[in-house]
């Protein structure tokens, strides 16, 4: 047997996946709770993303909107990794097996480099371009690869339910 | 004529029937429906957390509600079209469900909230000092109201 379908039955049958699914209230809630969480982190690294492309905050700092806006963007993440985490133990079989929650996993790890070659990268020398309306052709870059990553992460989330 | 008339003929439009009959109407328009969510939900909350307090503190919220306004009309927008077509797909079950009538009261008091008392909130707000006690009320039942737009509209699939 694939070792990551051994993990996933393991946490599919564990007592907390368990519990999650034999009740009829919780995976509901824990997932609403999964779509706010996503329109705080998305909401803030959006406003990122649009400073960076000069669309928003054009006449304030890119660092000052960044710091700003990070410990928002991180509360939302931990909030979302956690309930995200609770809904996948409590499908972990069904998820193993579904197209569009391979995709949605190959789309979050691509989408959690794109911050991490951002901030060792181009955001390095933020001091030289903070004041700049439209950031460096490297971080538009990062900017329109977050936009697009997060909107089909969304939406292969969304296809999870549909592909069964 | 009735809401439930008007129901009754939209349910008889072609459109209505393609939408019912295609495999993927639903599924592709609920994703738009989210999309949009996203983007809504974002732009409210930075706002109102302003007025909490938390957040993009450095300028006021007056101006970060400026700034916002195009995403929050834009995608309200989104949401708006791509749920008169998720109603679309089945008028008369819709028309039935108590959970879609909660919402569509919830966010007609979200909306009038939002483009009067909040706004006028907002533009007290025109600088970077503490916000008054009422700003952070106004902050909270905004919050209240859209959460429970999204809280009837997951209910909607869920309860029926």
């Amino acid at each position: 047997m694939p070792p990551l379908l051994h993990l996933c039955q393991w946490l599919h049958d564990s007592a907390i996946g368990t519990a999650i699914r034999e009740s009829t209230y919780a995976f509901p809630v824990i997932e609403t709770v999964h779509v706010l969480a996503i329109t705080l982190l998305v909401g803030t690294v959006a406003i990122v993303d649009l400073r960076l492309l000069g669309i928003l905050f054009k006449r304030e700092k890119v660092s000052v909107i960044v710091g700003q806006v990070l410990p928002l963007a991180w509360s939302g993440f931990a909030i979302m990794f956690v309930s995200g985490f609770l809904l996948f133990v409590s499908e972990a079989e069904k998820s193993y097996a579904s197209p569009a929650f391979r995709v949605k996993l190959v789309l979050l790890l691509l989408v959690g480099l794109n911050p991490i070659i951002f901030h060792s990268t181009i955001y390095r020398t933020v001091a030289t371009w903070d004041n700049a309306l439209v950031a460096p052709r490297q971080a538009r870059t990062a900017a329109i690869l977050s936009l697009t990553l997060w909107s089909a992460t969304i939406v292969a989330g969304r296809a999870i339910a549909y592909f069964h | 004529m009735s809401i439930l008339q008007l129901f009754r003929w939209v349910a008889h439009t072609p459109f209505s029937v393609f939408l019912r009959h295609s495999t993927w109407g639903f599924a592709v328009i609920e994703t738009v429906h989210l999309l949009g969510l996203a983007a809504l939900g974002g732009a409210i909350l930075i706002v109102d957390l302003r007025l909490l307090g938390i957040g993009l503190l450095r300028q006021p919220a007056s101006r970060i509600a400026r700034e916002l306004s195009p995403i929050l009309l834009g995608s309200l927008g989104v949401m708006l079209i791509s749920g008169v077509l998720l109603v679309m797909t089945g008028p008369l079950k819709y028309y039935d469900s108590s959970s879609f009538r909660l919402k569509m009261l919830l966010f007609f008091l979200a909306v009038a909230f939002y483009f009067s008392l909040h706004r006028s909130v907002i533009r007290s707000n025109a600088d970077v000092a503490p916000s008054t006690s009422m700003s952070k009320i106004a902050a909270v039942v905004s919050l209240a109201l859209w959460l429970g737009v999204g809280l009837a509209g997951r209910a909607i699939g869920f309860l029926g």
